[in-house]
């Protein structure tokens, strides 16, 4: 069987490297598309003991797995990929935050909210071009969730955006029109526990991108952004090793049990190498079921695919590199054939 | 729903009585049915003209037969590609749909998604559509591929984020809710792979595995006859 063994220690480790990092501000483990293929309550649950209490959920229904596998009160969790018909009083009972870039949105949620208020978080636009409203519909939204507000239907908990990630001098004018809107916002009479506009990469990179709150996806698990970058020189730890075993051996090469079912895709064909042995092999061919690789190994053998880089495989990033995507794609494709086991 | 991926074991059906009727009367339901569902395929390719079926291991088999099916089990079939209509000629069996959620309109210059990979050439409208890379739709796909919206192939501009991706509407403004097809009825899914530079196969089993594990918790998958 091929496996995911998942280095919880070291998701600690990488998450308490970035709390240091980026101190005062808090961190919230964004654990969506199954903490990105790190099995999700695992993944929470260590986090947790590492100290963290806010979780960035994508969407409500991971928000309420999240809360029914034990994520308490104590902790917030935020969802901001809504779709148009959501069930938003499931998410108000179970304290789930949404994150709202229409006034659409914000009153459905309020007219959801029965016992307790909606948690809000608004998101402005600030040049990315997804969701989040543009600057010119922002004092309408605001005022209204300010009115909301007031009549105790919903709680204005934080103001967000996401960024490009493009330039620094871009990312710089991003910055700088989230402060205009929380400006313009302030003006309106909002006030927000939480200001937050940063990913790994820039809540690393820049202070003046902290504010009180970064959402670490990638850097948690140890995937490092590329373009030369790798997870060691941010102080950080691959969590997840792939390995598969081989289940036949035709002359000087090995067929390996695990394939395009698997998750992995065929881009891998030519431009990776797995480790057998301590020593590396070019994959040359892919199916659903298996992939070929140009080393000799007996049945039963394990090969590592990527990981850490301590039996002489390949790590995410070099994986990435080679089939011109990120390590993010790679994890979060790995289908439940793919068995996880857990490192406490 | 976010997004769905729908089987339409009617189809399969279909596509089994017309290789039947050309003479191939083996069904590969290998890979849980290359994504569609061992049982369901395997039922629908009986009932349509198969008399034999193929899988790829012995656990397969023990599965198949643990369920009832009593029909001749192989290791050696004539492949997917026809049965499930992955190419033309034949009904597509699975399809797969997603939703636009957010519109913003952009201007000449401004940047679209990460890394500013695209920027909006002229006056635009955009559409948010609930579905990315961790769903199945390879990030390859971003500047490369096209949803259809409307009966129309509509662009993806920028980079195919995880859960999201944006396509260029042009002057259309359409009702949020709106279906945004990724293959299976105005297409197969050999048009979108080529698109992509992918294989049919890695199409459809990856977006099958993210809807049947449930790590995609904005999709359904659903069975229909």
């Amino acid at each position: 069987m091929s496996e995911a063994r998942i280095d919880l220690a070291a998701y600690r480790r990488n998450l308490a490297t970035i709390a240091t990092r980026v101190a005062p501000a808090s961190v919230m483990a964004v654990v969506k598309a199954d903490a990105y293929g790190h099995g999700l309550l695992p993944m929470a649950r260590a986090a947790l003991e590492a100290g963290i209490r806010w979780f960035g959920s994508l969407d409500i229904a991971t928000g309420l797995a999240l809360r029914a596998g034990g994520v308490g009160d104590e902790s917030s969790i935020l969802a901001w990929l809504l779709g148009p018909d959501e069930d938003y009083a499931a998410a108000v009972d179970a304290q789930i935050d949404l994150g709202i870039s229409t006034i659409a949105q914000l009153e459905s949620i309020a007219a959801a909210a029965r016992d307790s208020s909606a948690r809000l978080h608004l998101k402005i636009d600030t040049g990315l071009h997804r969701n989040g409203s543009s600057a010119a519909d922002w004092p309408r939204l605001v005022s209204r969730a300010v009115e909301l507000s007031t009549a105790g239907r919903v709680e204005l908990v934080g103001v967000f955006t996401h960024i490009a990630e493009a330039s620094f001098d871009e990312d710089s004018a991003a910055i700088e029109r989230f402060h205009e809107a929380i400006a313009v916002a302030e003006s309106l009479g909002a006030a927000f526990e939480v200001r937050h506009l940063a990913a790994s990469a820039a809540s690393f990179a820049r202070g003046d991108a902290r504010f009180d709150l970064v959402r670490i996806g990638a850097f948690g698990y140890g995937i490092a952004p590329g373009d030369g970058v790798g997870p060691a020189e941010l102080g950080l730890t691959p969590v997840m090793t792939l390995t598969a075993p081989v289940v036949e051996s035709i002359d000087e090469s090995s067929v390996l049990g695990i394939g395009l079912a698997d998750g992995i895709s065929s881009a891998v064909v030519g431009a990776v190498s797995v480790a057998l042995d301590g020593r590396r092999y070019k994959v040359i061919s892919i199916d659903a079921g298996t992939m070929t690789v140009a080393g000799p190994g007996r049945r039963g053998d394990n090969a590592v695919l990527f990981g850490a880089g301590l039996r002489g495989e390949q790590t995410l990033q070099e994986w990435a590199d080679a089939t011109g995507t990120i390590g993010e794609e790679i994890v979060t494709r790995l289908s439940a054939r793919v068995t996880r086991t857990y490192e406490a | 729903m976010l997004h769905s991926v729908r089987i339409d074991a009617a189809a399969i059906c279909a596509n089994a009585g017309l290789l039947a009727a050309a003479g191939d009367r083996i069904a590969d339901v290998s890979f849980d049915g290359w994504g569609h569902g061992a049982l369901v395929s395997a039922g629908a390719a009986l009932e349509g003209g198969a008399t034999g079926l193929a899988v790829a291991s012995d656990a397969e088999e023990r599965q198949l037969r643990s369920s009832g099916i009593t029909a001749p089990i192989s290791r050696t079939g004539n492949g997917p590609d026809e049965l499930y209509g992955w190419v033309a000629g034949f009904t597509p069996a699975m399809r797969v749909t997603a939703e636009v959620v957010g519109l913003k309109p952009v201007q000449p210059g401004d940047g679209v998604s990460y890394g500013y990979t695209f920027r909006a050439r002229s006056r635009s409208m955009l559409g948010m559509v609930g579905i990315g890379y961790a769903d199945g739709l390879d990030r390859a796909a971003g500047n490369a591929g096209a949803l259809v919206v409307g009966g129309r192939e509509m662009p993806i501009v920028g980079r195919v984020a995880m859960n999201v991706l944006m396509v260029d509407l042009g002057s259309e403004v359409v009702p949020i809710g709106t279906t945004a097809e990724v293959f299976g009825e105005s297409r197969t899914v050999s048009v979108w792979a080529t698109a992509i530079g992918r294989r049919p196969e890695e199409i459809v089993l990856e977006f099958a595995a993210k809807a049947s594990r449930g790590t995609s918790p904005g999709a359904n998958t659903v069975a229909s006859t």
